[in-house]
């Protein structure tokens, strides 16, 4: 489905552990890498997956974006007081809920 | 006109990467729509593209943070990452294997569902101290972890 994986891990570890929510993202992205690398593997064959190569130029220009985003969002992670990260998860959660219910 | 110039492009992706760094998430829902509406990619070519670039967003925002959240402070958890790894790589073999299958309305709202639940106790404050017991943690995990997968691949 390749959606909402660090949306059910995240919580779950914070509501299970209390664990600190900055700590807590860490973990996720720690599961969900080698998950996403072993999908990764096992579609990488799929014809399917030839849209990558073929559009080469897209997916490096956003994959560059992607980078530069996810140092942004890193800063901001230093600077950022937790008590604004649960309530801004909160949102996430809810506005993946409605991306997630529209796919179907 | 070209909707797919090169600022786009870069902007769209560092919206999306934003979060990965600051939340620790791939953000997949959030690219999808820009891939299909605003960059009018057809929806298999999206979801592909959007798994390549929730990848890069994953693989990139976990060193990015090691300075907020350091390396040790990750691994001296590891029972954590284990267990929901362990899960969730059983779930993402299941899931390669029945993708065809999951791909269903039902599953999508069930899991829309779940996270509208999710939020809800999270905004409510439901953060037990002591965990109720060891086993029923570790299978919780395994059983998250295991849905987590079937939804990361």
């Amino acid at each position: 489905m390749g959606v909402a994986g660090g949306e059910l891990l995240i919580p779950t570890i914070v509501l299970l552990f209390g664990v600190d929510l900055k700590l807590t993202g860490s973990l996720s992205l720690a599961v969900s890498l080698p998950t996403m690398i072993a999908g990764f593997t096992r579609y990488s064959q799929d014809e399917s997956f030839a849209i990558i190569r073929t559009e080469r130029k897209f997916v490096a220009i956003m994959v560059a974006g992607s980078f530069a985003g996810a140092f942004i969002g890193s800063r901001l992670l230093g600077i950022m007081p937790i008590t604004y990260l649960l309530p801004l998860l909160a949102i996430i959660l809810i506005i993946s809920a409605v991306k997630v219910w529209q796919h179907s | 006109m070209n909707k797919r110039n090169p600022l786009a492009i870069f902007n769209a992706g560092a919206f999306v990467g934003s979060l990965g760094g600051l939340i620790g998430l791939g953000g997949a829902e959030f690219r999808l729509p820009l891939l299909i509406g605003v960059f009018g990619f057809s929806a298999l070519p999206a979801i592909i593209l959007n798994k390549a670039m929730s990848l890069a967003v994953v693989a990139a925002a976990l060193p990015f943070r090691a300075n907020v959240v350091p390396w040790l402070a990750v691994f001296s958890h590891w029972q954590i990452i284990i267990t929901l790894l362990a899960g969730s790589l059983i779930g993402a073999w299941l899931g390669a294997g029945w993708a065809i299958k999951l791909k269903s309305r039902l599953l999508y709202r069930l899991l829309a569902v779940l996270l509208v639940f999710i939020a809800l106790a999270l905004l409510m404050g439901h953060h037990p101290n002591v965990p109720s017991h060891q086993l029923f943690t570790g299978i919780t995990l395994a059983i998250v972890g295991a849905i987590a997968g079937l939804v990361l691949v």
